[in-house]
């Protein structure tokens, strides 16, 4: 994730401040990592929502596969087809 | 990334999600969790977290199952389950470890491998042979006697299983071809030419030498008398004479032909002159005498041949 620390150096943004808001990497049809992950509050094969601090961040896809979830680390693979970033369905 | 071994888990709950939050907030990463059905949950974590999973659900309304194992886990404990192969394979990585304590092999390699014989013999001198256990400080004591050997430079002893490589390297220094010192007159003549460049000439022009005289000597001496050996840097052109014989069946101007060319290759020099006398034999035919008087042009470290019979 080193491509976020120089995006938000490059904005000016200290990474103290964006600290806990979703990151989001999709390596299209391949698999998606994220970071800050609060909770997983939806997991189907075709669809993953994530908990974040600042929302909720959904997965749409094919064969979706927790491959590791840890310290607010999360790896997800599968044919990954969209991902929207929304509030927190209630 | 699985892990190298780990154990998978069964999750059974209303909500089994939650228990994935519950068990990442304790600090386990869970891996290729996939839901097996309506509240269940299938995971994988690492087999040494294995017995905080039943830590952290104990008493808790979650039913978690051990269901088995993977990774290297799995095939070890498959090989616990059969004692015969485990045995052999233990015997066999055994055998091969003990295999390689010996040397099986010796090979010599470098610019020195030439030296195969005296290297092998210096080996065994020390106890390291084929078939042999290989003891390092022995090998490091004939190396070093290697080292001795006539422009070896470099050896090392290296052994890869039960192959012991043997590495010489000879000095890449050529050798400087040894040089004559002085200049001799190859046969008896007379002195036409001398010329020293360096050394001591010990022959005049129009002196008379012997084959095996010394012409020109291979020191120089000072102003103060000291001699001083050097090489001789000379020339010197000599005139010979020689008498050859043929014999013929019969006189003829081929045949007289014939004994010419045969004295003058025969003399080994640059011909000046050729005197033929022909005398009848007792029996039946003739015998040619031939006086020749040829040059011969010697010469020493003057990087030229000298046109001279050796």
């Amino acid at each position: 994730m080193r491509l976020f620390e120089e995006a938000l150096g490059a904005l000016g943004i200290s990474q103290d401040v964006v600290n806990g808001g979703a990151k989001v990497v999709v390596m299209t049809g391949v698999c998606a990592c994220l970071e800050n992950v609060k909770g997983i509050t939806l997991l189907t094969a075709e669809q993953v929502n994530v908990k974040t601090r600042g929302g909720e961040v959904r997965i749409y896809g094919k064969g979706l596969v927790v491959a590791r979830y840890g310290l607010g680390d999360l790896w997800l693979t599968g044919k990954i087809d969209k991902v929207e970033l929304g509030e927190v369905a209630q | 990334m699985k892990p190298l071994f780990f154990d998978v888990f069964e999750i059974r709950a209303s909500v089994p999600l939650r228990a994935l939050d519950k068990l990442v907030a304790a600090g386990v990463t869970v891996h290729s969790v996939e839901k097996c059905a309506a509240g269940c949950l299938k995971i994988r974590v690492k087999s040494k977290e294995s017995k905080k999973i039943f830590a952290i659900f104990r008493g808790s309304c979650y039913t978690v199952k051990r269901i088995g194992s993977g990774g290297w886990k799995r095939r070890a404990e498959r090989l616990l389950h059969r004692p015969a192969l485990a045995i052999g394979l233990l015997a066999f990585f055994l055998t091969a470890a003990a295999g390689n304590l010996f040397v099986l092999r010796i090979d010599v390699v470098g610019s020195g491998a030439r030296y195969r014989e005296q290297s092998l013999q210096l080996l065994n001198e020390q106890g390291v042979h084929t078939f042999s256990l290989y003891d390092a400080q022995a090998a490091e004591r004939a190396r070093e006697q290697m080292l001795l050997l006539d422009d070896v430079v470099f050896v090392s002893l290296e052994k890869s299983g039960s192959v012991l490589t043997v590495t010489i390297e000879q000095s890449a220094q050529i050798p400087l071809p040894s040089r004559e010192t002085e200049l001799v007159s190859p046969c008896d003549g007379v002195v036409e030419e001398l010329t020293a460049l360096r050394g001591t000439p010990l022959a005049a022009e129009g002196a008379h030498v012997s084959a095996g005289d010394v012409l020109v000597g291979g020191w120089l001496e000072t102003q103060a008398g000291e001699r001083i050996d050097t090489f001789a840097v000379a020339r010197a052109s000599i005139l010979c004479e020689g008498t050859f014989s043929y014999a013929a069946s019969e006189d003829s101007d081929a045949a007289r032909q014939r004994a010419r060319m045969a004295a003058i290759f025969s003399c080994g020099g640059e011909p000046l002159e050729c005197r033929l006398e022909c005398a009848p034999q007792q029996q039946s035919g003739v015998l040619y005498t031939v006086q020749i008087t040829y040059r011969v042009r010697v010469s020493v470290n003057l990087g030229e041949k000298a046109d001279v019979r050796s």
